[in-house]
């Protein structure tokens, strides 16, 4: 495998898998049945440039969030590799990772269980910058100022507690956490799935506008298409723990290569109510991640699939340039 | 950047006036706090409510009624029984709070522990744990007492090795739904070490339950140390302690029903205390929690 | 068309220690036999209050304060509560967010579908022959089988159908569905959808839908009406809506939305949070966040009025908002 530093894309993950082994009951070890594995995230591999948004989206149960949470080492990865500027944070351990730690960051779903309840903001953020040495004790002030400002709080706000504040609000406190070590990769995790409509579109701008100031790197993780849609520049769609499809965002949106990737936009609710159909974008529901398929993940509800297609697993391969489908029939070519 | 004026934040002052609303619409809160003091008040200046020394005996009044003189009467040495209640506050208040502290202290570093590593580690305490769990508090301690001999110290080495329990099981739950929380996944991510998360952000948010139950276990292990002394196996003779007054006087409840009647209601009155502060508490945490 | 449920001057109120909180405050619609009328809104404008006052199911401590509700001839505000045992299920069916709230862990599907069925003169045999079908028509495959289980042995989608199921049982005329696909994927919400926008034609049912996603609404409602604080702000056919706007709250909504034209391009959000529901001012709770915001807005409350036929606003400048577009272009001059 090639590992020259210099060819390393900004973010590039290779061959990452997490595989959770489930509780293996009595029964089962009377029985000698062997132990049920999850194979969560499975053999997942994309890169990022620097400054890019990548967005990640899939249903529940598609390994999204494993994912995430793998690559920050939330959980251990099974396999893989993790280059981050050129450095592979998979390997690193102790002391290293703690360092390297500083430089990626993450933003959690819910608001209201990613503060600590006991902590007021000043405490909190004081905490992170002191750890990490990011500024002396008499600077912490002024710093903990700057970062409410850039997540549009006023600094009054800092002797406050996570219950005073609004879904909204919380969410920018834990965005200026996150910003508080001066990250250059940020994972954000349905970042705005729980909040409101209307403020929901003050912590998209939010986002957009520090992306752009600080030079950040992205990984957007989202359930919702319109969301990912408008946020990012290119998009990853996982399925049962592998990403099926991977390109530029208004390519994919505009055509579909992944079967998948096609129900998908389909079964998103259209905004005008004259367009409405009365077929189902997709019948069922994804099997359980424990006994996949054989084959293609996809192919027992693909309305393409043929013999091959339960045989053998289509690799993440380029399809047209810059468009990468995981699909042996791939819509376009 | 986004200027957003943030004006719908709630007043610093509403909350402020939360906190004291909460003061004044727990009664049990007011309640325990005054009845505890006043248990405090006694056993910190027994000297000066007290007239009689609790030990000195006065052969010409044995077994005297409650007058104004000897509030509480007198037993059978002659010893102002009102004088030895005061006095054995201390007694049985020191009792209370240490037999309470070394195990919420242990436990819930224990619970901590099993809850926040779990696997083998939680295995091994929990089974630990349950062994401890099989038997009643009360015969455990008493046969741990038995087997080092009465006495004030070794009651409460008993009860250390015993009153863990319910702490760490209490703690152990409290943290297996904090370890999931986001804020415990941002400190790990932000690079923090195991201990000062669990110190730092597990401990405080999984302690309120500790500390509503610890209140609790005061009266309990007040009740226990004046058992054991009833039993005369805790505190001996003649040093004032509510059980074993009570369990002198007991020879003479037919004819002196105050030695026992009085340490036994101090007992009920700090009991109570403790028990509404411990209410008022409970009602007081959670508020504070969100 | 005639209503088949109609809703005046509802009023729910919330009975802190020491506020009040008026989850709904006056709101008046009714629904017409057949159709599908949505309550849309952010968390906390009362939508769903609204909804469960019209079963009578609001938490402690909770009353409806004043108003009236009526279905087929009779105040269901002021109802017995026997009375609101027979209209419960049987007149009007209900369907949550999450089934597995609505559906009794320890009674197989069959059970509870058979209880729905209480007070009918059917034998077993019927009504395990009404059931099967009934589960088949929701669109659970080998009925046969899965009537026999339990809800934790359904998928999530699978549970939603049950609950579905269930609340069908008896053939209610009006369904009332309180966010009925928001803790559900996108691929099974448009199965959801679909599935209650067809029982409805299938069953000649009427469908009460709250949500708080414009997506669905735009996919399932004839007629939406808007709330905020508690009141209703617009009301329209959902065409109308969004097309010509004519609520600051409502061109709010729909510019806070990534309509997905152009990447990047900065969404128009609603300045500020919704406010305090305890300690309301005398104006329109919508005044401080309101970019058309006049001087009338603060004093006083502005009544509903009618933009068009139909079209109902409550603003003091309704023609601020003259020639605004929506998300859609207008009927008619649609391309």
């Amino acid at each position: 495998m090639d590992t020259h530093v210099a060819e390393k894309q900004y973010i590039q993950v290779e061959g990452l898998s997490k595989t959770f082994k489930l509780k293996h009951p009595i029964i089962d070890i009377l029985m000698k049945k062997p132990r049920k594995l999850l194979k969560a995230v499975d053999d997942v591999s994309f890169t990022i440039e620097k400054g890019e948004t990548l967005g990640l989206v899939g249903e529940s149960g598609c390994g999204k969030s494993t994912l995430a949470r793998t690559i920050v080492r939330l959980y251990e990865p099974d396999q893989g590799k993790i280059f981050f500027d050129g450095l592979d944070i998979a390997a690193l351990e102790g002391k290293a990772l703690r360092e390297e730690r500083k430089k990626f960051q993450m933003i959690f779903q819910d608001p209201y269980s990613s503060l600590n309840p006991r902590m007021s903001v000043r405490d909190m953020l004081t905490e992170v910058m002191l750890f990490h040495r990011i500024c002396t004790r008499s600077e912490v002030d002024h710093h903990i100022a700057e970062l409410l400002r850039t997540v549009g709080m006023s600094e009054a706000t800092a002797e406050r507690f996570p219950g005073e504040f609004s879904g909204g609000q919380r969410q920018r406190l834990g965005i200026a956490r996150a910003l508080a070590l001066n990250p250059s990769f940020i994972i954000a995790d349905e970042p705005v799935s729980a909040l409101d409509v209307s403020i929901q579109a003050q912590v998209i701008n939010l986002l957009a506008d520090i992306q752009e100031a600080l030079n950040l790197t992205l990984l957007f993780i989202s359930h919702d298409l319109r969301v990912v849609r408008h946020v990012t520049h290119r998009v990853a769609v996982m399925y049962l723990g592998k990403i099926v499809e991977m390109a530029e965002t208004e390519a994919l949106f505009k055509e579909a290569a992944h079967p998948y990737t096609k129900v998908l936009i389909k079964a998103a609710p259209v905004l005008d109510p004259r367009n409405r159909t009365r077929e189902y974008a997709i019948e069922g529901e994804p099997p359980s991640p424990i006994n996949l398929p054989a084959g293609c993940r996809f192919n027992p509800r693909c309305s393409y699939a043929k013999d091959i297609c339960r045989r053998e697993e289509p690799r993440l391969e380029e399809v047209k340039p810059g468009r990468l489908a995981a699909c042996h029939f791939p819509l376009i070519a | 950047m986004d200027t957003l004026d943030i004006t719908a934040l709630p007043p610093a002052a509403l909350n402020r006036k939360k906190k004291i609303s909460i003061w004044k619409k727990s009664p049990s809160l007011n309640a325990g706090v005054v009845m505890v003091g006043l248990v405090l008040i006694f056993a910190g200046l027994p000297g000066l409510i007290a007239a009689f020394s609790p030990t000195s005996q006065d052969a010409d009044h044995i077994l005297e009624a409650p007058s104004l003189a000897h509030p509480f009467g007198t037993d059978n040495f002659g010893r102002d029984v009102f004088a030895r209640v005061v006095h054995g506050t201390r007694i049985d208040l020191t009792i209370g709070l240490l037999a309470t502290l070394v195990p919420f202290i242990t436990g819930s570093l224990i619970g901590l522990i099993a809850g926040y590593y779990g696997k083998w580690v939680d295995s091994v305490l929990m089974r630990i744990l349950d062994i401890f769990m099989a038997f009643p508090f009360i015969v455990l301690v008493i046969a741990i007492v038995a087997i080092l001999g009465p006495g004030l110290n070794n009651l409460y080495i008993a009860i250390w090795l015993v009153g863990w329990k319910d702490y760490a099981r209490l703690v152990r739950s409290e943290v297996m739904v904090a370890k999931n929380a986001e804020y415990v996944q941002a400190a790990k991510i932000l690079g923090f070490g195991d201990l000062r998360i669990l110190l730092r952000h597990i401990l405080p948010n999984v302690l309120s339950v500790s500390i509503v139950f610890a209140a609790a276990d005061v009266v309990m292990c007040m009740l226990s140390g004046a058992s054991l002394s009833f039993l005369g196996l805790g505190v001996q003779p003649p040093t004032p302690e509510w059980g074993a007054i009570i369990s002198e006087g007991r020879a003479y409840l037919s004819q002196a029903w105050w030695i026992c009647a009085f340490p036994g209601l101090a007992l009920v009155f700090a009991g109570t205390g403790f028990s509404l502060l411990g209410d008022g508490l409970s009602d007081l945490l959670r508020t504070k929690g969100r | 068309m005639d209503p088949i449920l109609e809703v005046a001057e509802l009023k729910t109120w919330f009975f802190a220690k020491d506020s009040t909180v008026k989850a709904v405050d006056g709101v008046s619609f009714s629904i017409m036999q057949g159709e599908t009328f949505g309550l849309v809104g952010e968390s906390g404008c009362g939508k769903s209050a609204t909804c469960r006052s019209i079963l009578r199911l609001v938490h402690e401590p909770g009353r409806i304060v004043s108003g009236s509700i009526t279905y087929k001839g009779q105040d269901l505000v002021k109802l017995s509560e026997e009375g609101m045992r027979k209209i419960r299920g049987k007149e009007i069916g209900m369907i949550f967010q999450e089934p597995m709230t609505a559906l009794n862990p320890v009674l197989k599907i069959k059970e509870q579908i058979f209880e729905s069925f209480e007070g009918m003169r059917m034998s077993t045999a019927q009504k395990y022959e009404r059931a099967i079908e009934l589960l088949r028509i929701i669109g659970i495959p080998t009925p046969e089988v899965r009537i026999e289980e339990y809800a934790h042995q359904f998928s999530g989608g699978m549970r939603q159908r049950a609950m579905i199921a269930i609340a069908l049982a008896a053939q209610p005329k009006l369904l009332l569905a309180d966010e009925p696909t928001t803790a559900l994927d996108v691929t099974i919400q448009d199965q959801i959808i679909k599935l209650i926008n067809s029982l409805k034609t299938r069953l000649g049912m009427s469908v009460l839908l709250v949500t708080h996603d414009l997506g669905v609404v735009s996919q399932m409602c004839d007629r939406v009406a808007v709330m905020y604080a508690g009141f209703i702000m617009e009301l329209a056919d959902t065409i109308t809506l969004f097309s010509e706007p004519r609520h600051p709250y409502t061109y709010g909504l729909i510019s806070s939305l990534p309509s997905g034209k152009e990447r990047g391009a900065r969404l128009e959000p609603i300045q500020g949070a919704p406010p305090d529901l305890g300690s309301l001012g005398p104006g329109c709770p919508f005044a401080p966040r309101c970019r058309f915001v006049g001087e009338l807005c603060t004093r006083t409350m502005p009544e509903m009025r009618e933009v068009s036929p139909g079209h109902m606003s409550r603003c003091h400048y309704i023609e601020k908002m003259a020639g605004i577009k929506g998300l859609i272009e207008p009927e008619g001059r649609a391309s």
